[in-house]
This record gives C-alpha cells, sequence and structure tokens, in this order.
C-alpha cells in the first residue's frame, strides 16, 4: 500500500477514526494489527519474518536482561543479531554473494554452477531488522530496558508509518511514547496533515515529474543523450531522490503525529552542505546514526589513532552501500563516500595545524567548497542510479565526451519542480541563518497556501505513481 | 452531539487555525467551481480541459479532411475511407472489408452485407481473411463488410439507408455489443468515452417520440470543427445527447479535490445501480431502430440476421454472475420481438475454449479463433 494512493488515505483515515476512539492499551493492539494489515497489503507471505524478527528480539531482549554472566548476555545477542541478520541476508544478498562466489571461482579457473534462487525481496526488511537489532543492542549496552509487553514491542517494530522505508527509530525514542497515555490535540493533528501535504507534494510533484519527464528516459538508454542532458537528468535524479525519499519520511512523521507519536527527522536540507561530513549530518540521518552508533564507534571510531579511525569510516561507508541495495554499484557508492570522508577528515586535520587553510568563513570561501561537495555527492549518484557499474561508467563517460546527441524538450512542469525544490532549500537556508521566530504567517495566508497545493497536485501530479525509491531497500 | 461538535470546531479554529482556515476555503473553493464557475465560464473552454490534447488534434484532422483511416459523411457521421490500408487492415474500394474483388452481383453466388462497429468488422489486430465475415465465405458466399468502428446501430441504419441497397444483398447481418443501446442516445463520442482521442468526431441519433423516430442528424463539419472553440454546438448538444451528464460532472466537479473523488466515487455507485437494476426501457430506442432497419432490408427482399457479439467480461462474469443478467434479458426480449437472432454468448461458451484464446488482450474484440468460431455458427443461418 503505497503511502501516495487514494487506498492509503482511505485505510489511514479508518485506522486514525477507530484510533482515538479507544484507550491506550487497546490503541497499540489495534496500531499493531493495523501494521500487520498494511504489510500484508505489500506481501502476506512476509508477515512470519516480521513475526520472527518481533519474538526472537523479545525473547532475546528478556534474555540479556536477565542474563547472570557475560557470555550468557553475549549470547543472546549474538542469537538476536544472527537471526535478523541471517534473515536479511538471505533474502537480500543470496543471490549477490552467490553470483560474486561464482565469479570469484571463475577467476581461479572453477567452473561453479549457477546457485541463484528467484527471492523476492521483502518490503522494508533493511528498516524493521535495524529497528529490531537496535532494540536488542540498547539493552546490551544497558541503554535500555527491555519491555514486559510483547503488544507494545510488536507494535514498536511493526509501526506502519514508517515500517517499509523509515525513518529507522530506535526503541528507547518509541517504546516510552507507546507506554504513555496518548491524547489528540489540535495542534499536532495541524502539524501531521502539513508534514502529509508537504510529503505529497514532493513525491507526487518533485520527485514523480522529474523521474517521467527527465529522469527515467536518459538513464534508460543515455547513448542517445548529449553531454548537457546528461548533467541535467543527473541534476534531476539529485533532487528526485532527495524529494522522494524526503517526502516519504515527511508522510511518515506526519502520520505518525497524527496518531500521537514524535519520530525523528531524517532529512535536514542535504543539498546545504559545505562538506561531507555536513551532508552525512543532514541526508537519511537515521541511519547514518545508525551506523555510527552501532558499527563505526564499536569498532573504535576515531579515538584508536587516525588509521584506524579511516579504516572503521571505510568499513562503515562500504557496509552503508551494501545495506541501500546488493549490487556492486552499490557497494562502490559507499567506497565513493567513504574516500570522501576520508578526505574530509585530512582535509580538516590540515585546517587544525594550518588555519589559514581553514578559512574565515565568509561566502567566497565557503561557496567553493559547497560546489565540490554537491558536485561529488551528485557524482556518486551515477553509481546510485544506474543498473550496474557498467551502465555507470558509461553515464560518467557520456557526462565528459558526448556520445549521443539527443536532447529532450522539457515540459514546464520540469522547471516547476526544480524552482520548488530550490524554494525548499532557500528555506531551510534561512531557517539556519536567519532569526525566523518573530515572522507571523496569518493562518489565513497559510490555508490558502495549503488549498493551492492540494488543487495543484490535483492536476499536476503524472498519472501513474512511481514507488518511493527506497522501498527497494 | 451537535454541542459537541460546534465545541470541536472552535477548538479547531483556535488550535489548529490553518486547518480550520484550508476547511472553510476548500469548501468555497468547491462551492465556486460547483456552481459559479459554469456560469461564468464558457462551456468549449471546459471542453478543452476535458477532451485530451490528442482528441483535439483528431477532431481537427478529420472535420479537415487530413485523418487517413476515415472519412467525414453527413449521415452516418463517419466511413471508412475506401483505398485505406494499414499493416493487418485493408478497405476495398467500395470501403468495405473484403477478401476478394466485388464488382457486379454474381447470380449464383449469395451476397451477405454485414453491418456493426469494429466487434463485426474485425479490428486493426486480425487480418481480412480472419473476420467474421470471411468466415462464412465459400464458393457459393460472398460477403462485403461495412463495419465501421465505434457505429453504433442508428448509424448502421443510416448507412444501410444511404449507401448500401446498391449493393443488393440476399442477407444484412448486423453485430450488435453486449450493451447494443448504449450508444444510441449518444452524439459527441467524447461524452460517452471520455477517454476516445482517436475518433471524438459527432454521429446522427435517433430519438423516440411516441411511436415515431425523429432523427438528430451529425452538425455540420464547420460546427463540428469548431466545437472547442465556440459554445454554440454544445448549447445544442445539452438537449440531444443523453450523455452531456458526463460532461456536466466534469465542469462542476473535476477541478477540486473533494468534487473529484466524490463525483467518481457517485458515478461508480450509478454504474453499479444500473447493473443491478433491470430498465426495460433501455431497449425500446433498440427494438425500434432494429424494426425500422428490418422494414428497410424487407423492402430490398433482403433478410436480415443480428449477431449479439458480447465482451470478455459477459462470457466470464465472475462476481458478476449474482448481478442480474441482462444480456439474457436482451437475447429474450429481442427473439420476442421476432428477430433473427445469433446469441454470442451461448455460441462462444459452447466452443469450450479459454477465453484468452477466443478475445484479443482488450477483451472486447475476437481473436482469429474466435471470429471462427462465431462464422461457423453464423452460417447456418445464412
Amino acid at each position: 500500500m503505497n503511502f501516495a494512493t487514494v487506498g492509503y488515505l482511505v485505510f489511514f483515515i479508518i485506522v486514525f477514526s477507530i484510533y482515538w476512539t479507544l484507550p491506550r492499551r487497546r490503541q497499540n493492539i489495534f496500531l499493531c494489527l493495523a501494521s500487520y494489515f498494511f504489510y500484508a497489503c505489500w506481501d502476506y507471505r512476509f508477515l512470519s519474518l516480521i513475526l520472527i524478527s518481533t519474538l526472537v528480539d523479545f525473547i532475546s531482549g528478556q534474555r540479556i536482561k536477565n542474563s547472570t554472566t557475560p557470555k550468557m548476555r553475549k549470547t543472546w545477542l549474538i542469537i538476536s543479531l544472527s537471526v535478523n541478520l541471517g534473515i536479511l541476508g538471505f533474502f537480500k544478498y543470496f543471490n549477490f554473494f552467490a553470483d560474486g562466489l561464482v565469479d570469484l571461482a571463475g577467476l581461479v579457473g572453477w567452473q561453479l554452477s549457477d546457485p541463484t534462487l528467484n527471492i523476492i525481496l521483502p518490503v522494508g526488511i533493511s528498516f524493521y531488522t535495524f529497528q529490531t537489532m537496535s532494540y536488542s543492542l540498547d539493552i546490551y549496552l544497558k541503554k535500555l530496558e527491555p519491555t514486559k509487553s510483547l503488544v507494545d514491542f510488536a507494535a514498536f517494530v511493526a509501526f506502519f508509518p514508517q515500517l517499509v522505508a523509515g525513518p529507522i527509530v530506535r526503541a528507547r525514542e518509541f517504546m516510552f511514547q507507546l507506554e504513555s497515555e496518548r491524547r489528540f490535540n489540535w495542534p499536532d493533528f495541524q502539524d501531521g496533515l502539513i508534514r502529509i501535504l508537504l510529503g505529497f507534494f514532493k513525491k507526487l510533484f518533485i520527485a514523480d515529474i522529474l523521474a517521467v519527464h527527465l529522469v527515467d528516459p536518459i538513464f534508460a538508454d543515455p547513448s542517445r543523450y548529449n553531454s548537457s542532458m546528461l548533467w541535467l537528468a543527473l541534476a534531476g535524479y539529485s533532487v528526485q531522490i532527495y524529494a522522494d525519499f524526503s517526502g516519504y519520511s515527511s508522510m511518515a512523521i506526519g502520520s505518525a503525529k497524527l496518531l500521537g507519536f514524535s519520530i525523528p527527522e531524517n532529512f535536514s536540507f542535504p543539498y546545504l552542505a559545505r562538506d561531507i561530513s555536513g551532508f552525512w549530518r543532514r541526508w537519511h540521518m537515521t541511519m547514518s546514526r545508525f551506523f555510527r552508533d552501532y558499527i563505526y564507534i564499536p569498532l573504535g571510531g576515531n579515538r584508536k589513532g587516525f588509521v584506524r579511525a579511516m579504516i572503521n569510516l571505510a568499513t562503515t561507508t562500504l557496509i552503508s552501500g551494501l545495506w541501500h541495495g546488493a549490487g556492486w554499484n552499490f557497494v562502490i557508492w559507499g567506497g565513493l563516500h567513504g574516500i570522501y570522508l576520508a578526505v574530509n577528515q585530512i582535509w580538516r586535520r590540515v585546517s587544525q595545524h594550518h588555519p589559514r587553510f581553514g578559512g574565515s568563513g565568509k561566502w567566497f570561501e565557503f561557496l567553493p567548497a559547497w560546489i565540490f561537495t554537491q558536485l561529488a555527492v551528485a557524482l556518486a549518484w551515477v553509481m546510485f542510479r544506474s543498473a550496474n557499474v557498467s551502465g555507470a561508467w558509461a553515464y560518467l563517460h557520456g557526462m565528459v565526451e558526448s556520445v549521443g546527441q539527443e536532447s529532450i524538450a522539457l515540459p514546464w512542469v520540469v522547471t516547476i519542480a526544480f524552482v520548488a525544490f530550490i524554494f525548499d532549500h532557500a528555506f531551510g537556508w534561512v531557517q539556519e541563518n536567519k532569526n525566523l521566530s518573530q515572522v507571523r504567517i496569518p493562518a489565513p495566508l497559510m490555508a490558502a497556501g495549503c488549498v493551492a497545493l492540494v488543487v495543484f497536485l490535483l492536476h499536476a501530479h503524472p498519472k501513474n505513481v512511481d514507488p518511493f525509491i527506497y522501498f527497494q531497500f | 452531539m451537535l454541542r459537541k461538535v460546534v465545541t470541536q470546531m472552535k477548538e479547531m479554529r483556535t488550535q489548529a487555525p490553518i486547518v480550520f482556515s484550508s476547511v472553510v476555503i476548500l469548501l468555497g473553493v468547491e462551492i465556486i467551481s460547483a456552481a459559479i464557475g459554469p456560469l461564468v465560464v464558457p462551456d468549449h473552454i471546459y471542453l478543452r480541459g476535458y477532451l485530451s490534447e490528442q482528441a483535439e488534434t483528431s477532431i481537427q484532422e478529420f472535420y479537415t479532411g487530413a485523418s487517413r483511416a476515415l472519412v467525414f459523411d453527413e449521415v452516418s457521421g463517419w466511413l471508412n475511407r475506401p483505398g485505406f490500408s494499414r499493416k493487418k487492415w485493408v478497405i476495398d474500394q467500395h470501403g468495405a472489408r473484403t477478401t476478394q474483388t466485388i464488382s457486379s452481383r454474381h447470380e449464383d453466388k449469395k451476397r451477405i452485407l454485414f453491418l456493426g462497429s469494429s466487434l463485426t468488422n474485425g479490428g486493426s489486430h486480425i487480418e481480412n481473411h480472419e473476420t467474421i465475415s470471411a468466415a462464412i465465405e465459400d464458393s457459393t458466399t460472398e460477403a462485403l463488410n461495412f463495419a465501421t468502428m465505434l457505429y453504433s446501430l442508428d448509424q448502421s441504419l443510416l448507412l444501410y439507408a444511404h449507401r448500401l441497397h446498391e449493393f443488393e444483398s440476399d442477407v444484412v447481418v448486423v453485430g450488435l455489443s453486449g450493451q447494443p443501446y448504449e450508444g444510441l442516445s449518444n452524439r459527441f463520442i467524447p461524452f460517452r468515452m471520455r477517454e476516445e482521442s482517436n475518433m471524438p468526431y459527432f454521429k446522427p441519433r435517433y430519438r423516440q417520440n411516441g411511436q415515431e423516430l425523429e432523427l438528430l442528424p451529425v452538425p455540420s463539419k464547420d460546427l463540428c470543427l469548431t466545437v472547442t472553440q465556440s459554445s454554440r454546438e454544445l448549447a445544442l448538444l445539452e438537449y440531444s445527447d443523453g450523455y452531456f451528464g458526463s460532461f456536466e460532472n466534469f465542469k462542476r466537479f473535476n477541478f477540486t479535490p473533494l468534487g473529484r473523488p466524490l463525483s467518481s466515487l457517485a458515478s461508480r455507485l450509478q454504474n453499479l445501480g444500473s447493473l443491478l437494476q433491470r430498465d426495460e426501457t433501455e431497449l425500446d430506442l433498440l427494438v425500434a431502430l432494429m424494426h425500422k432497419l428490418e422494414g428497410l432490408t424487407e423492402d430490398d427482399g433482403a433478410r436480415l440476421v443480428f449477431m449479439l457479439l458480447p465482451d470478455q467480461g459477459t462470457i466470464a462474469p465472475g462476481w458478476r454472475n449474482n448481478l442480474p443478467d441482462k444480456y439474457g434479458d436482451m437475447v429474450l426480449r429481442l427473439r420476442d420481438e421476432g428477430f433473427e437472432l445469433l446469441d454470442g454468448r451461448k455460441v462462444l461458451t459452447e466452443a469450450d475454449e479459454g477465453c484468452s484464446r477466443l478475445y484479443h488482450a482488450d477483451r472486447r474484440h475476437f481473436s482469429a479463433l474466435g471470429n471462427r468460431i462465431i462464422g461457423a455458427a453464423l452460417k447456418p443461418m445464412l
């Protein structure tokens, strides 16, 4: 059940209407059942995986807490991680590693038969397995007490607004909300609706318009088009993936708010970042912090010397790339960002020792840094968007040296989509750099804007809604 | 209860002023769009939004004579362009889909004339020799297939009356769809089929005036050409096209977030309602036209046979099996009226072939196999 559909709207209205008539305990049960129904609409067969993950981690959490020896605690943690990573590994990575093994064997002269299976990737598996693992890990690290209620835990794991594509919510941010009384209040209702509307606009208009008219046609066959079109399509994809994912996150956050829950932000105007570290503090923030807290820091972070820090960084970004997809292009994408972060770290060390390289913070000094950062991010997106590594290289080659000669006459809506994105980030810049606390936009004016947005969306969105990009992960 | 609602509204106004103002503004927009807009904005402006760009282009091309496959006809609306061919679809110099050159009348051959829509014509996905008309041909029978895309019975009748006497046919076979009454109250095709962008044309229609049939002819070419530039013809259509209501709904409810889904829901419920109820009167005009055609063919000394050609949903109705059998009722009524009738549903069901083999992917037109089976059932009746 895609968020940007009438079906989800009807589903949510029904859930919302019933939910607020129930007392807290029944709310949690109802939420759990509604979330399972939501997931079953994608594919009912994979409900079993969520149930397994839920049960294993619920029990593991209890056992970790109640274990009397460190060895037992570790054992239960390993069980939890093994089950979750095992499920994830099988459904997502079996064919990738099987193909890799065949290729590797071929390199040394062994001919292995193709062991790949016809495995369907369950929607949201990368997200909910991370959430359940974070529960076990936080209990093991003594940052969280296990919950006694299986229903509450199941509701946390399956919470439908963020089940299929995040934000990745940690148990310690959410469980207490499930255990607290929730009362309907109009301000949250208003905020939630506005978030959902903005999310719809980003997804249905900005992302889908760019996909249909610019990105998909050119990435489908880049050899037909000239360099300018390839650069434009890359810019389009950079905007599309941001609008698509942040739009989804916005809808998820808004939906959660309408149900009385607060879940963390996932994006903070990432294309304002002046360096790559800044980019990752703004892009898919909940995933970044997950990898930081559960991989980078446990590996030692930057506490064991510069070289070790670089190795930890590379490991983390490679795993992050692999998390996005079972393909070498994703691994390379992660590796590229690892290199970018390493370069950034080196530059910082140089700046610390040689302050004149650090700059004085004036715009003409950070403008090149901004341009360079965004260019690096955009070029990495080629690897992310392309079907495979060879396709990505061909695209990059085409950007430098025109292979084809064609260009596309773009409809006016593409320009509007780009302008809307610029407005979005301009608003972010103003928010970060100016004091907006005294600025009050009258409610009727905001309301008129909202209604205009709804009417605009009704007529301007593409007829066929593309699936959310991050659903494939 | 009312007090509770009022209290909640007051709370919304103070605590969620944007939502409250949005609701008020939205209701205002809905009212303006539904009630005031149609009074202020000319109909032809709405029509430009109603029709796709392709439809507007098709209108221009057709009424200026630039359309390749069809030509304007002041009697029936449009005709197959004689001599036109595209891929599998070949039209001869008379405007018919034939397998042999038809010239003067052969006394030792029975001549069968086919009329109807693309269901009888066969459509562009099959060859001429794979049509129903080709299936009944042999050494003693020749067939001329004058069936034309999107024709309703009224157009077939007018075509026969004005242009096809000269062919001196022995039998006239008229193909009807599973819901042949649907096109009879329609004059402007897009009002009945908004998605039709290749043939958004004007057609004639008959209207029952007591016992008499009143012909509303095809509008002039100039009026047809200027339909998106002037509201003159649309004003006429308001009273002469039974499907004008769909355009009215579009004018009032298409542009707003509440109006469009509510109107769509109402339309679906209406369609469901029409499936659930039996309405004898919807067949009256059809029967009257069939009798009129019968009179014309009898005057020419020809027999008249009708074929009912249902779509795949009628053969394999699924859950609709529990709904009233309007197709079955129609067969009974038409047989009671004394018409010679081939029941396509019976023929295709008894053939015991899967629907996917009998029908084209569009689930309405027949495959070559489907046409052969119908032709084989039709032949003994001729």
